[in-house]
């Protein structure tokens, strides 16, 4: 062994072999550095795409939801006689008729666009058949520039109206959700009372006195009279619209 | 020095050649590879400019063009903010304020 370690013969070929280590070593090393250096500049340009495509939908989520308003419409109708005495028929009589009607306005495009959503889930909390409504919107690429990705657009509404949009890219993107807030502008509505007349039929067995010719007899006879109802129509009209609250954004996951 | 002319302990010609082509080879795939890296420097460079040319243009709301992006199931009117090549950073805004 030692022989050959001291030996100099094939020591040229040895060194050749080393040189040529060296360089596929230095090589390589800078080549990687070099196609690092492209990658990192193609990956921030896709996060900074990311981050472009959440602000801008964060931005329309949040002008569309300014401009849009809901509008719970209730109408009662009680009717009540102003005679209790008489027998009354009508089953209206002492009934409350509710009829709830809810609409929304918007003022814009993008405010059309998620007025039908935010109209059912106001709708759903105004009548207490939820304590929290959920919906879900998209926000796709159209036409001008497809290569945006979509974002979905989860709202959540709570029990006093307050509003939250989470907004989120697809699975393998880089930046996590944006949370937008918004606060709600619903003043205590004032009823609106109008108390009109209604007539109507009542009728009711009696006895009448009747001459037959020979003598006066008393007759069972089906009396109708004209009594009033007092009607009394209470419209409460009850507006909730957002304003933009605050907004939390995402981080890079790396 | 005479003995050391006769001698014939030592390294064969082709032994000898043979390194020399191993060295000329490593130096020229030296220099292939020290071109290819210099080349990708200057295409980083490039991509580099253009992404903060790309990135201007989005955030400065520069060089409007009209489109559209789907709300739900409803076409929304936007402008987008491109520098104008394919795949170029993109930002938008809704006509009208949203």
């Amino acid at each position: 062994m030692r022989n050959k370690l001291r030996s100099n013969k094939g020591a040229s070929l040895l060194a050749a072999l080393l040189v040529f280590f060296i360089c596929a070593m230095v090589g390589a090393a800078v080549v990687t550095a070099a196609s690092a250096g492209i990658q990192h500049v193609q990956a921030r340009k896709a996060e900074q795409q990311e981050y472009l495509t959440l602000s801008s939908a964060a931005e329309l989520v949040a002008g569309g939801i300014k401009n849009v308003k809901f509008t719970e419409t209730q109408i009662s109708v009680r009717y009540e006689c102003q005679d209790t005495t008489d027998r009354i028929t009508d089953t209206r009589h002492t009934d409350a008729d509710y009829d709830a009607v809810p609409s929304v306005s918007a003022g814009t495009d993008a405010a059309g666009a998620m007025a039908a959503l935010l109209q059912t889930m106001a709708a759903g909390i105004y009548d207490k058949t939820e304590t929290i409504a959920e919906g879900t919107i998209t926000i796709a690429p159209g036409t001008g520039d497809p290569a945006l990705q979509t974002v979905t657009v989860k709202l959540t509404m709570d029990s006093a109206y307050h509003l939250t949009a989470t907004l989120s890219l697809p699975d393998g993107c880089h930046y996590s959700p944006f949370y937008l807030t918004f606060t709600p502008d619903a003043p205590a509505p004032t009823p609106n009372v109008v108390t009109t007349s209604e007539p109507h039929s009542v009728g009711s067995w009696g006895w009448q006195l009747i001459w037959n010719g020979k003598n006066w007899t008393y007759s069972r006879v089906w009396t109708v009279t004209t009594k009033y109802y007092d009607v009394a129509t209470t419209t409460t009209v009850t507006n909730v619209g957002w304003t933009f609250s605050s907004l939390t954004k995402g981080t890079v996951v790396t | 020095m005479r003995r050391k002319l006769r001698s014939k302990k030592g390294e064969s010609l082709v032994e000898v050649m043979v390194a020399i082509l191993i060295v000329a080879l490593s130096v020229t795939m030296l220099y292939t590879l020290l071109m290819s890296a210099s080349t990708m420097n200057k295409r980083a460079r490039t991509l580099s400019e253009q992404y903060q040319q790309e990135l201007n243009t989005a955030e400065e709301r520069a060089n409007p063009t009209s489109g559209t992006v789907t709300v739900g199931t409803e076409s929304v009117d936007v402008t987008f903010y491109a520098a104008g090549d394919d795949g170029a950073l993109t930002a938008y805004t809704a006509e009208g304020g949203g």
